[in-house]
């Protein structure tokens, strides 16, 4: 585990090995554990893919989360009445392009990386594609995400309109 | 809620009584509705915001539904902000509520493809009700009855409650307004 105090040591392999761990347990669906790796004061944003630069507060996303919603979408894809996803799709994240971009003053590291997620339910398939854009921080329990910027290449939703898992 | 939001949004109230009347208003701020403008445009008028929809059937399993979300151009940024909070997390295709609806129009369409071995869909939920509730499908069987009409030209009989909209004429706004006040004093 990383520590507070070795923040500005944090090689790149360290924060692949965090954001490997991070997928497989989207992939695996333990969602509550998820969500443990997100800081209290976090934000899950995906922004429209054109604007990608937008204040989200202030124009259309896809998706701007702080805490208390993150905290509702995950309760929300455990429970029957999520019909897009019970019983749940699979998924598989593949993560590659790791990049530490900045270490800002020890505190926060700023790290890109490219992804493929598959969906895969009721004989569909469907891959999201982008980038993301971290920020993340030393707690005593480990690396913690404060800012998830999922970047999509996507310019429709298609093949069905939607994004009913976490990216 | 925060302050400045509930601040903000009685604020606005109170200018709308003033302009329209506590009647109006009530039906225009206090009143939830789910109305379909005949063939393909819905007006979702919802507490917290106003969503417009278009519906454009490209194939027979294909359909391409475009949302618009309505606010005041004046009102002030945290209420703006809140409202498209609101739109995004409930509307959005990555909300908490639309990706559940796709999956719903989907497997209705899954279903339909059986249209040689079952011939009817059951949208009777709160029919014959005096007052349909949220949940009813009157909507459904509005547009169905409409559409029967257009193809048929037979007229169904309607259903569902009537509302008293009397007090709207005469129609301009100055003189709706001048009957609120006289019949507010």
């Amino acid at each position: 585990m990383t520590r507070a105090a070795s923040l500005s040591e944090i090689t790149r392999a360290d924060v692949e090995d965090f954001l490997y761990h991070e997928a497989a347990l989207l992939d695996e669906w333990r969602l509550e554990e998820w969500l443990d790796l997100f800081t209290l004061d976090c934000v899950y944003e995906i922004p429209a893919p054109d604007r990608p630069d937008e204040d989200p507060a202030m124009t259309f996303s896809l998706i701007h989360d702080h805490r208390p919603m993150l905290e509702q979408r995950v309760i929300r894809l455990k429970k029957p009445t999520a019909h897009a996803e019970f019983p749940h799709s699979r998924t598989r994240r593949l993560l590659t392009n790791v990049r530490i971009l900045e270490h800002r003053q020890h505190e926060e590291l700023s790290v890109t990386a490219n992804f493929a997620v598959y969906r895969i339910r009721n004989g569909v398939e469907v891959t999201y594609v982008g980038r993301y854009e971290h920020t993340l921080t030393a707690s005593p329990d480990g690396m913690k995400i404060r800012h998830r910027k999922a970047i999509l290449d996507h310019d429709v939703l298609d093949p069905h309109g939607k994004i009913s898992i976490i990216l | 809620m925060s302050e400045d939001i509930l601040a903000a949004t009685a604020q606005r109230r109170a200018e709308t009584v003033a302009r329209w009347g506590e009647a109006h208003t009530m039906r225009m701020l206090n009143t939830t509705r789910n109305l379909i403008l005949f063939p393909n445009m819905a007006l979702i008028d919802l507490n917290f915001g106003i969503q417009v929809r278009t519906m454009y059937p490209t194939a027979p399993d294909r359909t391409e539904i475009t949302g618009w979300q309505l606010m005041p151009k004046d009102a002030p940024d945290p209420l703006k902000a809140y409202r498209i909070d609101n739109a995004l997390t409930f509307w959005g295709p990555a909300g908490l509520a639309t990706p559940d609806d796709v999956e719903g129009l989907e497997q209705c369409q899954r279903g339909f493809s059986s249209l040689n071995e079952v011939q009817w869909s059951d949208i009777s939920r709160g029919m014959g009700a005096e007052r349909p509730t949220a949940v009813d499908e009157l909507q459904m069987r509005s547009f169905w009855r409409q559409w029967n009409e257009c193809i048929t030209g037979e007229k169904a009989s309607p259903e569902g409650p009537r509302y008293d909209t009397s007090y709207l004429t005469p129609a301009t706004p100055d003189a709706a307004l001048q009957t609120t006040s006289r019949s507010r004093s």
